[in-house]
């Protein structure tokens, strides 16, 4: 797999794979999963007489994405450097036939971790959704009230 | 043949490149030479199209772009190699992305330098770099080949004998153009001298006139920059106790 992936260098030559995605683990980790558990703890505070829709509960409260989502464009604006720093890589990759090959090996990784960031975002907010549900599916709420507004999580 | 009409490059108010023409035929093995300054580095940076510049550079009539800029190799005093990986990946790139990649010939370089296959480029020396940078233009399988300052820093046992394996290795098709301030030492491997200076081509000569007229390299070029055999007498008058 090692070989395979080298072969078609979908990174900079010489950077690590596994320390970019690392990166993108440790600052997912820290922004979308422990900082959204927050969305558990305003559910539970709700006081059964005040319940709020979902999307007010969101609202927000996953905007912590946007902090991975620039770990993964510190990722791309290293990457792009890489070419530059030490030597000027670049001048090969100039000279390579498609033009896209440089922004190949620049984008892959951190795109791939930015939509595997959304996802889990997205999967982190529903999951909480599903919460709600469950708490809330015996009071007499509005049916808009379990609406899902996976933005009003980021903005 | 690169063909280069009209070349104007500038830097702000500087210009770099004075409306040159030069063209560089196949088989040639073209010594570049001038102070530093002249303008070399940014004459081949134009060349392959690193820098912005006005006026037209073709290679076989065409334009120089994506489809033929394989054709043409380019090795730096800057590096261009990849410095975090080794060069079995290096070869291993080259083979992916350069159709005509000669792996003899890499085969036969690394071997010729004694360099490491397994080191990373950026833990050789600086003269094991230059040696790999030169290697990996040589062996990307181009018709044309640039080498700018290649062997700075490198001494002159390897100098000496790289330039004998460098003559016997060119096709009789390959075209070498070396920019290089070691003038006495590759006098002997080009076929053809160009002269730069503050942009401008100040002389061209094939060697075989220069040896028809038994003149040697070193006087066409002091001859072509004016230079001054007494400045050093000159100066060092000035200095003396009697000079003040």
């Amino acid at each position: 797999m090692k070989r395979h992936i080298k072969r078609f260098f979908f990174y900079p030559p010489g950077e690590s794979v596994v320390a970019m995605f690392g990166i993108l683990f440790v600052t997912a980790l820290i922004f979308i999963v422990i900082l959204g558990d927050n969305i558990r703890e305003a559910i539970w505070l709700i006081p059964h007489d005040r319940i709020k829709p979902f999307s007010d509960i969101l609202n927000g409260r996953l905007a912590g994405f946007w902090v991975y989502a620039a770990a993964c464009l510190a990722i791309v604006v290293r990457n792009y450097r890489s070419f530059a720093a030490q030597s000027r890589s670049n001048y090969v990759m100039k000279r390579t036939k498609s033009g896209f090959e440089i922004h190949r090996m620049c984008l892959t990784v951190p795109v791939i971790g930015l939509i595997a960031g959304l996802l889990l975002t997205y999967l982190v907010a529903l999951g909480y959704q599903e919460e709600y549900t469950r708490i809330f599916s015996s009071f007499p709420i509005p049916a808009e009230y379990y609406d899902f507004n996976f933005w009003r999580a980021l903005i | 043949m690169i063909q280069i009409k009209n070349l104007t490059k500038k830097y702000g108010s500087t210009v770099a490149l004075d409306r040159l023409d030069l063209e560089i035929h196949p088989g040639e093995i073209i010594g570049l030479f001038g102070p530093n300054g002249a303008g070399k580095t940014t004459l081949i940076k134009s060349i392959f199209g690193f820098v912005n510049y006005q006026g037209s550079i073709t290679l076989d009539g065409e334009p120089i772009t994506r489809k033929n800029i394989a054709r043409m190799s380019f090795g730096t005093c800057e590096h261009s190699f990849f410095p975090g990986i080794n060069a079995n990946d290096h070869a291993e790139f080259y083979r992916d992305h350069f159709q005509s990649f000669d792996e003899r010939r890499f085969a036969v370089l690394m071997d010729f330098f004694d360099l490491p296959r397994n080191k990373k480029i950026k833990h050789m020396s600086t003269g094991q770099q230059n040696q790999f940078e030169v290697i990996m233009a040589l062996s990307q399988g181009s018709d044309y080949i640039f080498l700018d300052e290649p062997f700075a820093g490198n001494d002159i046992f390897n100098r000496e004998d790289f330039y004998k394996v460098l003559l016997g290795m060119l096709g009789p098709d390959e075209t070498l153009l070396l920019s290089t301030h070691l003038i006495e030492e590759v006098s002997g491997l080009v076929s053809r001298a160009v002269l730069l200076d503050k942009g401008k081509i100040i002389g061209d000569k094939q060697i075989a006139e220069l040896d028809s007229e038994n003149a040697g390299l070193i006087d066409y070029i002091k001859d072509a920059y004016s230079y001054k055999a007494d400045r050093v007498f000159q100066a060092l008058e000035q200095l003396s106790p009697e000079g003040e």
